[in-house]
C-alpha cells in the first residue's frame, strides 16, 4: 500500500493543477516566508518531487481553536494541505478512523516513518496526578507525545497551549500543564504561538520544511523570526494615530469609529511580537485591532498571566489588600510624601524645638573620639 | 459478552471514550467518559469580570465565541447593564453565522464518513452521478467532467497510497449501504464544504477580527464601531454589503448542498430513524431575539421542555431545577450543603475538587461501576435531558413556533413518516440541518437591520454606564443563558470587589456525553447507544453513528468550579 | 593623627560671614569647597531630566492629551523627547557614579556606604533629629549618614530605572548593541512587570524630591551652615572646629596641598 513512489508533482498533476498554478502557489509561499525569487526553484523542485511526508496532529489540553484555525488555511487551500503536500495521517478532530484504527496509525507512523515525519502538537500536556488529566486510549498525553515527539523529524507546537501551557497553565495551574519543549526535553521544536496559531505562518513553516528539510531562523523561543520578529505596534495600522496622539478614550466614542489606537483601552501591541497585522486572519479579511478591539498579545510568552488584565495598560499589584493599579500606588505615594512633610513642617512651625545657643554645634557622640576628648 | 471499547472517538472536539457492552450482536450497556479536564473555572477566579469572556471562551475553539456570548450576558445580567440593539444584532449574526458553519463542518467533514465509503466512489460512474446531483439541487456543480475531477483527485490519493485523513476508516464496512454514486457526490461535497466553510467564516473575521476565537465582545456591547462615513470604522456600508454576500452564499451552500444531501442519504438509512433515540427528555433555553432578549417570546427557537417525547406539552424551564452530580465523575464534593435527591447542587452554589480516582495509565477499561469521567452528570429536576438542535426543534415543533413547523411538517411529508422518527440518530442529523436552514434565512434579515440602521445614524454599539468597574456593587451575581450550536450553554458568574468569586459553566456536551449519576440514570450518549446492532466489534461504525449525530465537544463539557463557592445565594433568573 | 586637626588652613578661601550671625558663636569658619561643578552638573541635570522624564513617561503610560490633528505628531514628539531626556540622565547618573569612585572626600562611595558604627550612631541622631527630639543636626561638612543611605538607595533605583528603561527600548529597536546586554532580561520577568516597575519608579523618584527638597530646607535652616546655597556654589561655611580630620585633608587637598604632618 506505501510502496509507490508518487511524488507530490505527480499527484498534483494528476488532479489537474497546472504547472502556472503551481508557480502561484511558490511564489506565494516565498512570500510569505520572505525568501528570494531565485528561492523559487527550489521550492518548486521540492513540492514536485519529494513523496509527501507524513505528518500527525496530536491533540492534548486543547480547546481544538488550533485544528479549526488550520482548517482555515486559504493558501495553500486547506485540502490541498491535507491531501497534496502532506499525508496527513493522525488528527482525532478529521481523521476517518476512531478508537484502535487511530491508535495504530500512531504506532505504525513511530516506527515505520522514524525520523523522517513530522508531528504537530496542539495543546498543553498535564503532568500533575502522573499526567491523568489528559488520557487517549488510556495512555496519558505525556507518553504518547514523548513516544511521537522523540521518533519524529521535527515537532511543531502550535498555539499558545502547545507552546507554554497557555490557558491550561494559566495560574493556579491545576493541572500542572506544560509546553511541549518542556514536557519532552531535548527534541527539535519549532514553536508557533498564538491563541490560535495563525495558518499563514504554519503553512508557511511546513513548506519551508518541505523545501530545505530544515526549519526557518528561529527566535530566542524557537519560533520563526518572519512571523514573530517585530511588534505588533510597529506593524499596526493604526499606528499614525498612535504616534499623533489621538486615541480612543471610550468604547464607541469618536476616535472609535475612527480608527483612532487603542493603546488607552489596554491594547497590548507595543508588548506583543507577532506578525498579525500584515497576514491577518481568514484569508486576509480582518485581524483584531481591525474589528475595533485591543490586541491581547497571544503570541507572547505565558500571555495569560503576564498580559491580563487585558483592558489595562499595567498589571494589577498584589499585596495592598485587594487588588490596586499602578496608578492609584503612584498617587498613595504622593499623597503621602505630601502630606508627610506638610505635617512635618507644620508641626516644627508651631511647636519649634528650643535649642539653646551652645547646642548648635555639638557634634554626635563620636565611640571613637570620645575617649580622646578630655586633651 | 463482548466489551468495546472506542478511545479516541475521533471526528469529535476533545477526547470522549466509549465503553459499551455487546451481546447477541447488540448494545446492552454504555458508558461515556471524558477523558480530558482543565479547570478554567478555577483558572478564572479573581480576574477582571469584563475579559472573563476573553478566557471563557477558550473554553472550546469548535462552538467558538459560544462561551463568550454566554459571559458576557451573565456579567452583564450580574451587572444590569442594557445592551444597544445594533449590539444585540451584531452577536446574533456572530452566533448565527457560527451555528451554520459549525453544522456544516460537523455533517461533512465530522459526520459524513460515517455514511460515506470514500473508497466506494472510486467505482461510481460521474454522468450518473451528475444526473443524481441535478436531480436533487439547482447545485451548478453539477455536471460530468465535475465529478470525473473529484473521482480522479481522490483515485491520485488511493493510488499514491498515502491515504492522509483516510488511512485509517472503516473502508468496506458492511454497514455503508450507499450506492457509488451517493458516495462521490457526497465526496465531493466533502470538498466544497472544506472551502465554503473557511470563506463564510470570514464574517467572523469582519465582525470579530478572527476565527476561530473571535476578539470583539464587551461587557455592555461590542466593540465592532459602527458609522456610514468612517471608512476606518468596523461596520461600514461597504461592510455589510461583504457580509449581505456571505450570508446569501450560506443560505445558497444550505439550500444547494446542505438539505439536498441530507434528504438524499437518510432515506437511503431508513434503519437509524428508529434507532439512537436515547432519552426523549428536550430541554431548550431558547435565543436569538431581534428585540429584547430577556422576554423568551421573541426567541426565533422557543425555552422550553418536552419530557418523555410528549409533543402536547411544553413545560416551562426553571433554571433553579438544574443540578450537577459527581456521583460518577471524577470529582468530590466538600461534605454536606445543598445536595439535592440525586446528589447534585445548582450551578449558582456549585463546587468541585478535582480528584481522579481512575486506573493508573496505561489501562485497558475503566471501572465503571465506580467513577469513570471527567464530565459531570447535569440533570434537570433529577431527570438526565438531552440538548442540541433536536431540543431545539422538538421543543419550536411542540410550541406550534410556525416557522419550525413548517419546516419539519414539510420534511416529514416528504419523507412520509410520522413526528416520532425524529427520535433517532437520522432526527438529530435532520434537525440540525432544518435549523441551519432556518438560521440562514434569518441572517439576512440581521444583516439588514444593521445596515437600516447605520444608514439612519443609528450608531450605539457599546453601553459605557458600567464600564468602570467603580461603578459597580460591591457584589452581584448573574447568569448568561445561550443555544449553542450544540445546545443550551449556560454560564453563572459571582462578582465581588470587582473580580470573579465564582464561574461555573454548564454546557451542552455535559448534558448530552455526562455519566451516570447517583441513581444510576444513564446520560443521553449512553441511553441512545442501547440496543445499536453492531455488525463487527472490532470496527465499530455504528457507535460512531449515534455519537457523532449528537456532535459531541468535550473540551467544552469538563468543568470544575472552585472550591470557594458555598454561601452564594442562587442568581436571578431572567 | 590628632596634630592635624588642630592645624588650622592657612587662609579660608572666602572671608567667613559668621561673625555677623547673631546664632553663631565667634570663631574660625572657612568655606569649603564641598560639592564639585561636575558634582552639580549631575545633580541638576539628573533634576531636569526626571522632571521631563516624570511628565514625558506618564504622558505615555496615560495619553491625557488627545491630539486633535494629524500634524501634531504628539505621542511621536513626547516619546522622541523622553528616549532624548532618558539618553542625557544616563549621562549624568554616568558622571555622579564616576565621582564615586573619582569624586572628592565627600562625594566618594566610601563616605556615603555605612561601614562605620558611627555613621550608625550618626544615623540615630539624624532620626532623632528629624522626629523632632533632637533640636540640631549632627555637624557634617558633606551628606549626613541618612542622607547619604538614602541617596545610594536612589541611585540604585535609578539604575533599575534606565535598565528597564533600556529592555523597553530594546523590544522595539532590537538593536545589535542593546540586545546582548539586556535582550535577556525579559525572559526572566516578563514585560508587563518590567513596564509596571519603570512606572511605578516615577512616584518614588518624585515623592523622594519632595522629601529631599523638604529635609534640605529644614536642616539648612537650622544648621546655618549654608546648605541650600551649597548646590549651587559649591561651597559650605563651616566652623573650623566642626571639621573632621578627613575634611582637613580633602580641603588640602582640593587647594593643591600636600597633607600636613
Amino acid at each position: 500500500m506505501l510502496a509507490t513512489d508518487t511524488t507530490l508533482g505527480q499527484s498534483l498533476a494528476n488532479r489537474g493543477v497546472s504547472r502556472r498554478q503551481l508557480v502561484k502557489f511558490c511564489t506565494a509561499m516565498l512570500g510569505t516566508l520572505a525568501l528570494p525569487d531565485r528561492y523559487l526553484a527550489q521550492t518548486m523542485a521540492a513540492v514536485t518531487k519529494a513523496r509527501k511526508p507524513v505528518l500527525v496532529w496530536l491533540p492534548f489540553q486543547d480547546c481544538t481553536g488550533c485544528s479549526e484555525s488550520m482548517l482555515r488555511s486559504s493558501h495553500p487551500d486547506v485540502a490541498d494541505v491535507v491531501l497534496d503536500l502532506l499525508s496527513w495521517e493522525y488528527h482525532e478532530v478529521v481523521m476517518a478512523g476512531a478508537g484502535d484504527a487511530a491508535n495504530k496509525v500512531l504506532d505504525r507512523v513511530a516506527k515505520e516513518e522514524k525520523g523522517k515525519y513530522i508531528v504537530v502538537v496542539e495543546g498543553a500536556i498535564p503532568t500533575a496526578d502522573d499526567g491523568m488529566y489528559c488520557t487517549i486510549g488510556g495512555r496519558t498525553a505525556l507518553d504518547i507525545a514523548t513516544q511521537m515527539c522523540s521518533n519524529a523529524a521535527a515537532t511543531i507546537a502550535v498555539g499558545a497551549c502547545a507552546f507554554d501551557g497557555g490557558l491550561v497553565r494559566s495560574s493556579p495551574n491545576p493541572t500542572g500543564a506544560l509546553g511541549v519543549h518542556e514536557a519532552v526535553p531535548g527534541i527539535k521544536v519549532i514553536n508557533m504561538s498564538g491563541c490560535p496559531h495563525n495558518p499563514v505562518n504554519t503553512a508557511a513553516v511546513l513548506v519551508h520544511y518541505l523545501t530545505f528539510h530544515d526549519l526557518p531562523d528561529l527566535d530566542q523561543y524557537n519560533r520563526p523570526l518572519f512571523a514573530y520578529g517585530r511588534i505588533i505596534h510597529d506593524q499596526c495600522e493604526r499606528r499614525a494615530h498612535f504616534d499623533a496622539g489621538r486615541f480612543v478614550t471610550e468604547w464607541g466614542d469618536d476616535g472609535h469609529k475612527k480608527g483612532w489606537c487603542l493603546y488607552k483601552m489596554g491594547c497590548k501591541g507595543p508588548e506583543a511580537n507577532f506578525n498579525c497585522p500584515i497576514v491577518q486572519w481568514n484569508d486576509h479579511t480582518s485581524w483584531p485591532i481591525r474589528a475595533g478591539h485591543g490586541c491581547i498579545a497571544c503570541a507572547s510568552p505565558r500571555f495569560w498571566d503576564n498580559m491580563s488584565p487585558f483592558y489595562d495598560r499595567l498589571p494589577m499589584v498584589h499585596g495592598f489588600g485587594v487588588e490596586a493599579s499602578a496608578s492609584h500606588i503612584g498617587a498613595g505615594l504622593l499623597g503621602s510624601a505630601l502630606v508627610g512633610v506638610t505635617i512635618h513642617g507644620l508641626v516644627r512651625t508651631i511647636k519649634p524645638v528650643p535649642y539653646p545657643v551652645e547646642a548648635i554645634n555639638t557634634p554626635a557622640p563620636n565611640p571613637e573620639t570620645t575617649a580622646g576628648k578630655e586633651n | 459478552m463482548a466489551r468495546i471499547v472506542v478511545d479516541p472517538v475521533s471526528r469529535i472536539e476533545g477526547h470522549l471514550r466509549i465503553e459499551a457492552n455487546l451481546e447477541g450482536g447488540k448494545l446492552t450497556d454504555a458508558w461515556s467518559s471524558g477523558t480530558m479536564f482543565r479547570g478554567i473555572e478555577m483558572i478564572l477566579k479573581g480576574r477582571d469580570p469584563r475579559e472573563a469572556w476573553i478566557w471563557a471562551q477558550r473554553i472550546c475553539g469548535v462552538c467558538t465565541m459560544v462561551h463568550a456570548i454566554a459571559s458576557v450576558r451573565a456579567v452583564e445580567d450580574a451587572l444590569k447593564i442594557d445592551v444597544p440593539e445594533n449590539a444585540k444584532l451584531v452577536r446574533n449574526l456572530i452566533a448565527g453565522a457560527q451555528m451554520v458553519q459549525d453544522h456544516v463542518v460537523h455533517f461533512y467533514h465530522l459526520h459524513a464518513l460515517d455514511w460515506v465509503d470514500v473508497a466506494a466512489a472510486l467505482k461510481a460512474d460521474p454522468a450518473r452521478t451528475s444526473s443524481l446531483a441535478q436531480s436533487i439541487s439547482n447545485c451548478e456543480k453539477s455536471s460530468a467532467i465535475y465529478f470525473k475531477g473529484v473521482q480522479s483527485r481522490v483515485k491520485a490519493v488511493v493510488d499514491s497510497g498515502q491515504l492522509s485523513l483516510f488511512a485509517s476508516g472503516y473502508w468496506g464496512h458492511p454497514a455503508y449501504t450507499l450506492p457509488p454514486e451517493v458516495n462521490l457526490m457526497a465526496v465531493a461535497h466533502y470538498l466544497e464544504a472544506l472551502a465554503w466553510q473557511k470563506d463564510f467564516i470570514r464574517i467572523h473575521a469582519v465582525l470579530g477580527g478572527k476565527n476561530p476565537h473571535p476578539q470583539s465582545f464587551l461587557v455592555g456591547g461590542m466593540s465592532t464601531a459602527m458609522d456610514p462615513n468612517e471608512p476606518a470604522a468596523v461596520i461600514t456600508p461597504e461592510r455589510i454589503i461583504f457580509m449581505r454576500d456571505l450570508v446569501r452564499g450560506a443560505l445558497k451552500f444550505v439550500n444547494d448542498y446542505y438539505i439536498p444531501d441530507v434528504l438524499a442519504i437518510a432515506p437511503l438509512y431508513k434503519d437509524w430513524f428508529t434507532r439512537g433515540e436515547g432519552l426523549g427528555n428536550f430541554l431548550a433555553y431558547g435565543d436569538y431575539s431581534s428585540g429584547d432578549q430577556s422576554d423568551p417570546k421573541t426567541f426565533l427557537f422557543p425555552r422550553g421542555i418536552v419530557m418523555g417525547r410528549d409533543l402536547s406539552r411544553v413545560l416551562p424551564v426553571d433554571p433553579h431545577k438544574i443540578t450537577e452530580s459527581v456521583a460518577h465523575s471524577w470529582y468530590e464534593y466538600s461534605s454536606g450543603g445543598n445536595l439535592d435527591e440525586t446528589g447534585g447542587k445548582h450551578p449558582a452554589i456549585g463546587e468541585t475538587f478535582p480528584k481522579y480516582s481512575g486506573p493508573k495509565a496505561p489501562f485497558d477499561h475503566l471501572d465503571v461501576d465506580a467513577k469513570y469521567s471527567w464530565l459531570k452528570a447535569p440533570r434537570y429536576d433529577g431527570k438526565p435531558m438531552e440538548v442540541g438542535p433536536l431540543a431545539r426543534m422538538v421543543v419550536g415543533y411542540a410550541s406550534g413556533k410556525k416557522e419550525i413547523k413548517d419546516s419539519i411538517d414539510g420534511v416529514l411529508k416528504a419523507l412520509n413518516a410520522p413526528p416520532t422518527v425524529l427520535f433517532s440518530t437520522l432526527g438529530r442529523i435532520a434537525a440540525r440541518a432544518l435549523e441551519s436552514q432556518l438560521m440562514a434565512r434569518q441572517l439576512e434579515s440581521w444583516v439588514n437591520q444593521l445596515d437600516d440602521n447605520l444608514a439612519h445614524g443609528k450608531t450605539a454599539i457599546f453601553n459605557p454606564v458600567r464600564w468602570d468597574p467603580s461603578s459597580w456593587p460591591n457584589s452581584a451575581s448573574g447568569v448568561g443563558f445561550h443555544e449553542a450550536p450544540r445546545g443550551a450553554l449556560g454560564h453563572w458568574v459571582e462578582i465581588e470587589g470587582k473580580a470573579i468569586k465564582n464561574y461555573q459553566a454548564v454546557v451542552p456536551t455535559t448534558w448530552n456525553a455526562g455519566p451516570r449519576d447517583s441513581k444510576g440514570q444513564r446520560g443521553a450518549y449512553e441511553a441512545a447507544l442501547l440496543n445499536t446492532p453492531v455488525a463487527d466489534p472490532n470496527r465499530p461504525l455504528e457507535i460512531l453513528r449515534t455519537i457523532h449525530s449528537f456532535d459531541p465537544c468535550i473540551a467544552c463539557a469538563v468543568h470544575v468550579v472552585d472550591a470557594q463557592g458555598r454561601e452564594y445565594t442562587i442568581p436571578r433568573i431572567p | 593623627m590628632h596634630a592635624s586637626k588642630l592645624e588650622l588652613p592657612q587662609t579660608p578661601l572666602r572671608q567667613p560671614r559668621m561673625e555677623s550671625h547673631p546664632r553663631l558663636r565667634v570663631g574660625p569658619a572657612v568655606a569649603v569647597y564641598v560639592w564639585q561643578y561636575p558634582l552639580r552638573v549631575a545633580h541638576w541635570g539628573l533634576v531636569l531630566c526626571i522632571g521631563i522624564l516624570s511628565f514625558t513617561g506618564y504622558y505615555i503610560h496615560d495619553p491625557f492629551i488627545i491630539g486633535q490633528s494629524n500634524t501634531y505628531f504628539l505621542m511621536g514628539w513626547i516619546r522622541f523627547v523622553h528616549e532624548v531626556a532618558a539618553m542625557l540622565f544616563m549621562a549624568f547618573l554616568l558622571i555622579r557614579f564616576y565621582l564615586f569612585y573619582g569624586g572628592d572626600r565627600w562625594a566618594r562611595l566610601g563616605a556615603m556606604l555605612p561601614l562605620k558604627r558611627k555613621q550608625w550612631t550618626e544615623m540615630w541622631e539624624m532620626v532623632k533629629f528629624y522626629f523632632l527630639v533632637r533640636p540640631t543636626p549632627v555637624p557634617k561638612v558633606g551628606h549626613n549618614a541618612i542622607a547619604s543611605v538614602s541617596y545610594l538607595g536612589i541611585y540604585l533605583l535609578m539604575l533599575v530605572e534606565v535598565i528597564t528603561g533600556l529592555v523597553m527600548f530594546n523590544w522595539l529597536s532590537h538593536g545589535p548593541v542593546l540586545t546582548p546586554l539586556v535582550g535577556w532580561i525579559p525572559r526572566l520577568f516578563n514585560i508587563q512587570n518590567i513596564r509596571l516597575v519603570h512606572f511605578l519608579l516615577l512616584f518614588v523618584f518624585i515623592a523622594f524630591g519632595i522629601i529631599h527638597v523638604h529635609m534640605c530646607l529644614t536642616v539648612s535652616g537650622v544648621e546655618k551652615r549654608g546648605l541650600m546655597d551649597s548646590i549651587f556654589t559649591g561651597y559650605k561655611i563651616i566652623p573650623v572646629e566642626e571639621l573632621e580630620e578627613d575634611d582637613h585633608q580633602a580641603i588640602a587637598a582640593s587647594r593643591g596641598e600636600g597633607v600636613k604632618k
